[in-house]
């Protein structure tokens, strides 16, 4: 990345008078984000209870779907819900959703989308699992989940009949294809085995009434896993194909593609995470075997927000976990034996971390000069001295990086990207150009807070290519990997929205391509490995791949 | 019950509620004062110009509400006794400690600056000051503070680790490397530092020289406890074998190895914690760090008081069930592990503990029916099987005592967890 002789300067000055790292310097004039929720229509609130109960469920928060409900080629928004754990479910409150008329302005049509109150929701997946064209919605959450088919753009719940309601405390989830039969099933974690009755008395350091940790709770849980039998229907295969044998505290998923199949993450809290792959019949999981359990310390952290993504653009897949203050992130990169080293410090990503927690998180080339940034939502979970905002004590700042020599990170000033720095306890994050100039922006929900949608406006650093991916039948094609060569050189993104922490993301693909980038070349490797080539369309728009060769 | 298996069992079970680390040992390098002497002006001129002015800093200022009438008092009490005696920088960093033994970190710095600008020759203040803001989150004056110690006291071990961690954090491995080197060197720095050199090797791509720091850290304490700083030697060490491919050989280092934990040298003015720590939670983790410490009768004294405040407190009337047996009284210890689990009847950690004493008393049978009780509700915990095993053993089941070993080593290379009761490391 090549930045001004001014802000090189200006930073190795910073380290000569302090004596150690600090964040890049960029003048606060250049934000690289702008906070618009309120002027684009994008008018929600998360409700984490009616009355604080401590109950576990509020602390961790809402997510959020960017996802093209009405297929008119823009991003719609959805927020799954929140408002009260122990409402009875007629008292809970609906999913919000938002259609984007195509500029980035949103209009609230909950009203007529179909989306009914339910459970205490908290995720969301999004995926075309019956591959009629259109992308269908779960929501998870405490208590159930439930699948709302689209039909026209206007949802139906069809949870009961399409076998996908699930009990427990769900969290995230993605539309995968794990067995490459080409019909998308559906994997979500798992948290604590929770319900009002068996809520704890925990205490802060100060002895004022807190959140409990996980490990407080008697019983973690399991991972579940929808197997898509076809026809619309799921089947639960949690405990035929082996994931109900290990426990879980699980807050993170995500999809691992590797030669030898996708691999399924769990990222878990304060238990190892899990990486689950086809053996035998069934799945098993090779987390401690790959070196994606525990830190670089041996320590299972309290894993919460994940993405996988080749952020070195070597050509292979790395893993980067958002963690608990004090525990700093992992950054596990892999190395050419398929194996992962948490790189986490070498990245310059540990140490700016430390003083974090970690939630929503995801790379994206958001100043489109080529390489992958990285966005972090941060809030606490817990109260602790000292407090950054005295009327809430689970608030911090969110935090971005940039990617400068490569493979290396500094944090990017002002904090978060934003001028002046919000302050909130963050929880889901997605990804996504919200109004297709180019820009990846950010949507975060705050705990008890309202939305923010963070405009980029550090995309006009490069040229870009976007490409919404598809399947024959009209499906994004998640599991497809796009490789863009660009001056000579491979970069690869996925067709991937199942990252980040409660959250479904933009299924198309962005390419970066710097001031001067040319692409020359572009490949599309779909999920079941089979490969093909594609012109390369004009920068500076979106265009449609759409496979050519059925499976 | 031996003391020191229940001991192990503390350090694996009752981590310190953050905080610093607990003491491990009474360190304090007796060549602090003439190393600083034999520096000569040059060092101390260093020193003072990059700790701040060079001038002793303003007093601090008393804060109005620190949000708790305990915490207040302990401070005013310290506050006080340190305006009394202006010139004494004992009195200041013991306002220091009232701070930080309660939490408030931020608060913490200035009393210890100022004991630092009194007695420049004790290394022990800026250590603190520099631990406070590490707590804090101001990670950068943290490792300015470390440095530029360092160039004084370079045979301070306590320092010298929170430097070379620092280091290590920060992506500078070269510094790293130099700082643990020197650590290695140093009285009682020894399985640390070389455990930090193999932390340093493998995040430099060099798993082979990581493999044989890790073993001569392993060397170097063969007869010693599994103490947390070998246990995370012997996971680098499974690390790199991972890397040079040996699947086979890692996956047993890696059940070996537990759960580690990255323990730091400890220093003498961390073991004073408990003097000032007034909240609950604030005793309750100086009395898990002298548990830590092996310091058991102190600890029991505050957990029974604990337990007398707070009755229906889980945390504390396991740690003060483990206490108890580590003194030798089992049956009290039985008898308030009871209470807990009339509680807290699915603490899996509980019935843990409930077994351990359970054999201590040599009633084997009800033993492993309590840790069956454990393995049914965390049926993911290798070492609960691993405790299944040798219950079932000694109460004459050995065909029982082989399934739950081999269940034990099926689900420990996926899963190197002890699960405490209280997870407070990090941000909890």
């Amino acid at each position: 990345m090549s930045r001004p002789l001014w802000a090189l300067s200006a930073a190795a000055l910073c380290g000569a008078c302090s004596g150690s790292e600090g964040p890049a310097a960029r003048p606060p004039s250049s934000a690289w984000f702008e906070e618009q929720a309120e002027s684009r229509g994008l008018r929600y609130e998360h409700r984490a209870f009616e009355v604080q109960r401590f109950d576990f469920p509020e602390i961790m928060g809402g997510g959020v779907a960017l996802l093209d409900g009405d297929g008119d080629g823009d991003l719609d928004v959805l927020f799954p819900g929140g408002g009260d754990p122990r409402a009875l479910p007629g008292a809970r409150s609906a999913p919000r959703y938002f259609q984007n008329d195509g500029r980035g302005t949103f209009q609230d049509l909950t009203a007529v989308s179909g989306f009914t109150p339910g459970a205490y929701s908290m995720g969301a997946a999004c995926g075309d699992h019956d591959q009629d064209g259109d992308v269908d919605v779960f929501l998870t959450g405490v208590g159930d989940t439930r699948l709302f088919l689209n039909e026209g753009g206007r949802f139906r719940d069809v949870t009961d009949a399409a076998g996908a309601r699930a009990e427990g405390w769900t969290t995230s989830a993605g539309f995968l294809d794990f067995d490459a039969d080409g019909r998308l099933d559906l994997f979500a974690a798992r948290y604590v085995d929770w319900a009002p009755e068996r809520e704890l008395d925990c205490r802060a350091g100060d002895d004022v009434r807190d959140y409990c940790a996980p490990t407080r709770y008697a019983r973690p849980s399991t991972a579940l896993l929808l197997w898509n039998a076809g026809a619309g229907r799921f089947e639960d295969a949690s405990a035929r194909l082996g994931l109900a044998a290990e426990s879980a505290h699980g807050l993170g998923v995500a999809s691992l593609q590797r030669e030898e199949g996708a691999a399924l993450l769990v990222a878990n809290d304060l238990l190892p995470n899990q990486a689950w792959i086809g053996a035998d019949g069934g799945l098993v999981n090779r987390a401690m075997d790959w070196g994606l359990a525990v830190n670089s310390a041996g320590f299972a952290a309290s894993g919460m927000g994940i993405h996988c993504a080749d952020f070195d653009d070597d050509g292979d897949l790395d893993v980067f976990v958002a963690h608990l203050r004090r525990q700093g992130h992992s950054l596990f990169v892999q190395t050419p034996k398929g194996t992962f080293r948490d790189e986490a410090a070498r990245c310059g990503l540990l140490r700016p971390t430390l003083p974090f927690t970690g939630f929503g998180a995801g790379f994206a080339d958001f100043d489109n000069d080529g390489d992958l940034d990285l966005f972090v939502a941060n809030g606490r979970v817990a109260r602790e001295h000292p407090l950054p905002d005295p009327t809430n004590p689970y608030a911090e700042e969110n935090q971005l990086f940039e990617q400068r020599e490569e493979g290396r990170f500094s944090e990017v000033l002002p904090r978060g990207g934003l001028t002046p720095p919000c302050i909130a306890s963050s929880r889901g994050a997605a990804f996504g150009d919200l109004d297709n100039d180019g820009g990846v922006d950010v949507v975060v929900v705050d705990w008890n807070g309202r939305a923010r949608l963070l405009h980029n406006r550090a995309h006009t650093a490069g040229g870009w290519l976007g490409l919404w991916v598809r399947e024959t039948h009209g499906g994004d094609a998640i599991g497809a990997r796009v490789e863009l060569v660009v001056d000579g050189r491979s970069r690869f993104r996925g067709v991937n929205p199942v990252y980040s922490y409660l959250a479904s993301n933009d299924p198309r693909v962005h390419f970066g391509l710097g001031p001067r980038g040319v692409a020359q070349r572009l490949r599309v490797r779909w999920a079941d490995g089979s490969v093909e080539e594609f012109p390369v369309p004009a920068a500076g728009a979106y265009h449609e791949l759409r496979r050519v060769r059925s499976r | 019950m031996r003391a020191a298996a229940g001991a192990t069992w503390f350090a694996a079970c009752l981590r310190a509620a953050g905080g610093f680390s607990a003491p491990r040992s009474r360190w304090r390098s007796p060549l602090v004062s003439r190393s600083l002497l034999l520096a000569g002006p040059a060092a101390l001129a260093a020193w003072t110009g990059a700790c701040g002015s060079g001038a002793t800093p303003a007093p601090p200022v008393r804060p109005a509400d620190l949000g708790s009438p305990e915490i207040q008092a302990v401070v005013e009490r310290a506050f006080q006794r340190a305006e009394r005696q202006p010139e004494a920088s004992l009195a200041w960093a013991e306002l220091g400690l009232a701070f930080e033994a309660n939490g408030r970190f931020v608060e913490a710095v200035v009393p210890y600056e100022r004991a630092h600008a009194l007695d420049p020759e004790e290394p022990l203040w800026p250590l603190h000051a520099a631990l406070c803001e590490t707590e804090a989150g101001l990670l950068d004056q943290a490792r300015a503070r470390l440095e530029a110690s360092y160039r004084v006291h370079d045979r301070f071990a306590p320092l010298v680790h929170r430097l070379a961690l620092a280091r290590w954090e920060s992506g500078d491995f070269a510094g790293a490397r130099q700082a643990y080197e020197r650590l290695s060197n140093l009285p009682g720095g020894g399985p640390a530092g070389l455990t930090g050199l193999a932390e340093v090797e493998l995040a430099s791509g060099r798993p082979e020289q990581a493999l044989s720091l890790s073993r001569r850290a392993l060397a170097a304490q063969p007869d010693g406890e599994p103490q947390d700083e070998l246990r995370l030697a012997r996971f680098l060490g499974a690390t790199a074998l991972r890397e040079l491919g040996l699947l086979a050989e890692a996956r047993a280092e890696f059940a070996a190895a537990g759960e580690p934990r990255r323990h730091l040298v400890g220093d003498s003015w961390s073991a004073r914690t408990q003097e000032f720590a007034v909240t609950f939670e604030a005793r309750f983790a100086a009395a898990t760090g002298l548990l830590d410490g092996g310091r058991i009768a102190e600890a029991r004294g505050i957990l029974e008081q604990l337990a007398l405040e707070r009755p229906r407190e889980v945390r504390a009337l396991g740690n003060l069930a483990m206490a108890r047996a580590a003194g030798g009284e089992l049956a009290g210890a039985l008898e308030v592990c009871d209470r807990a689990l009339t509680l807290e009847p699915d603490a899996g950690a509980l019935h843990v503990a409930r077994a351990r004493i359970l054999l201590g008393l040599g009633r084997a049978v009800d033993a492993s029916t309590a840790v069956r009780r454990a393995t049914d509700l965390e049926p993911h915990v290798a070492t609960h099987f691993l405790l299944l095993s040798h219950a079932l053993e000694a109460s004459g089941d050995p065909e029982g005592a082989r399934a739950a070993l081999l269940e034990a080593r099926r689900l420990a290379p996926a899963q190197p967890a002890e699960r405490p009761l209280d997870q407070p490391r990090g941000e909890r």
